[in-house]
């Protein structure tokens, strides 16, 4: 499924959150959104979830509106705070998705716990496990209806950096085995890379797009892939770029 | 310190203090009966106080039941139609403030020594806490639970069943914990001003009669009536988030 943002805008009473933003994000692609805070990323993923509504210009969910692939049960979401109702286990967390949405071409939320690495936590509740384990039930959440699009805001801003490694590796680890559009906001340029196809540099006061960048590295990415040249050539491309974006927003 | 143990002491030490306060100040036992007395009262007038418990008993429960109803009728209507909580404010902190007393005799007054006018004073001591408590506990769903249940495009029947209301629930229980008490304390003080039957009617006859060795005898009833209530609700909030303290090893 494809994602397109025309031309869109968004106010928040005085403040213009997104300014004329254009973006095509193709079918199966990995895209992450990255710039400083108050440049508009979490709105062009929340604009895409169908959650806000553009001021002007339109985004297209595969030629349909962001809440019609949300009836269609196309997109799944996690932010950075887990969304997990803490008097449910992990399992009947993610069975929650399903209770909603049905049954249909889902996966078994059980399945993909053990295959999260959670087998054992099947039956615990959020404040049982550790942050790290939470977001993983919160991602098992937004995947077991098995969504085209996977909207992702920040989902280890949270974690240690080591944590936040791993479940980055993780994360690559668990969308090569899948065909997933994905949106993904993120303050690490590290985390960015490793990830992405394209990273998208946005800059802020207004919200614009400042450069898109290709991230030519082969995969899998490992995590020896990180002390790689190629690898920190392009995110030193990345960041130069991030600065750049700083400066326009001053 | 073990709360049971703390509980145990209580009841333990509790007659000692009274029996060494009449030893002080060597009160007479027509206006401060010794322990003994007491339980000789409740012991031969048995079948008469059971008698009038039930009766408050029961108009306590009746409240309640009516307020928890309306509270929580209102609270969900304050969720959807926020207008609705609008125009009910004014009316809440008037109904709320104005003495129950005054609105307790002109409920005699309309509608004579009848169980209403009690039922509806228990009604108007509880009432508020629930009201206020599940009001709040409705709004308190997580704004990032809210935002995952709308792209999942569920019906504002799934958002409630299971993210509001398991939301409001810890509230719900915390409103009980001060309500549920407060309807048997409602329910004595409307019999006290007015009634013939039940535990506040018997303070009224043991005064005009000067047996202060009844009136402490339905005193003991009424206080053990009241913490059985507020320890029932601690044992169901208990039984409920039991999944709270269940630990990790």
């Amino acid at each position: 499924m494809t994602i397109e943002f025309s031309r869109v805008s968004k106010q928040f009473g005085e403040v213009e959150a997104l300014d004329d933003v254009s973006l095509t994000i193709d079918d199966g692609e990995f895209v992450t959104l990255i710039g400083p805070s108050g440049c508009g990323k979490t709105t062009m993923l929340r604009i895409a979830a169908g959650l806000e509504e553009p001021s002007a210009g339109s985004v297209a969910v595969n030629g349909d509106t962001p809440r019609n692939a949300c009836r269609e049960h196309q997109i799944g979401v996690a932010f950075q705070r887990p969304a997990l109702l803490a008097s449910r286990t992990a399992l009947r967390n993610v069975g929650m998705t399903l209770e909603i949405t049905g049954r249909d071409g889902a996966l078994s939320p059980g399945d993909l716990l053990t295959d999260f690495g959670l087998g054992e936590f099947h039956h615990h509740y959020p404040h049982q496990l550790s942050g790290g384990m939470q977001q993983r039930v919160n991602i098992a959440a937004a995947l077991v209806h098995d969504p085209a699009i996977l909207l992702l805001d920040e989902p280890f801003g949270a974690l240690d950096e080591l944590t936040r490694e791993s479940m980055g590796e993780w994360l690559g680890g668990v969308l090569s085995r899948s065909s997933k559009t994905v949106i993904f906001v993120t303050h690490s340029v590290e985390e960015a890379t490793i990830l992405s196809d394209r990273v998208v540099v946005l800059s802020a006061r207004p919200g614009r797009i400042s450069e898109v960048i290709e991230i030519g590295l082969p995969r899998p990415r490992s995590r020896a892939f990180r002390t790689d040249d190629n690898f920190l050539r392009e995110v030193a491309r990345v960041r130069s770029s991030l600065y750049r974006a700083v400066e326009l927003s001053n | 310190m073990n709360e049971r143990l703390a509980y145990i002491i209580m009841i333990v030490s509790a007659p000692i203090i009274w029996l060494l306060t009449i030893r002080i100040t060597e009160a007479p036992s027509f206006l401060l009966p010794p322990p003994n007395m007491v339980a000789d009262i409740m012991l031969s007038e048995h079948q008469d106080l059971l008698f009038h418990t039930r009766i408050t008993l029961v108009t306590a429960l009746s409240g309640y039941v009516v307020a928890n109803v309306i509270a929580i009728s209102l609270s969900v209507s304050f969720l959807y139609l926020p207008w609705l909580e609008a125009l009910a404010v004014p009316w809440t902190v008037v109904i709320k403030n104005v003495p129950f007393v005054t609105i307790a005799t002109i409920m005699i007054i309309i509608l004579g020594d009848t169980p209403m006018p009690k039922i509806i004073i228990v009604v108007l001591v509880t009432f508020f806490p629930i009201l206020a408590n599940v009001t709040k506990g409705l709004k308190s769903a997580d704004s990032v639970m809210l935002d995952r249940m709308q792209t999942l495009d569920s019906s504002q029947w799934e958002i409630f069943t299971k993210i509001r209301w398991p939301s409001a629930l810890p509230y719900y229980i915390a409103a009980h914990e001060i309500a549920f008490t407060g309807s048997i304390i409602g329910a004595v003080v409307a019999e006290w001003l007015f009634a013939r039957e039940g535990l506040g009617a018997l303070i009224v006859r043991g005064m005009s009669q000067y047996r202060a060795d009844r009136v402490w005898a339905v005193t003991i009833l009424a206080s053990a009536l009241a913490v059985g209530a507020y320890l029932l609700v601690k044992a169901i909030e208990k039984y409920l988030f039991r999944w709270q303290v269940e630990d990790l090893t």
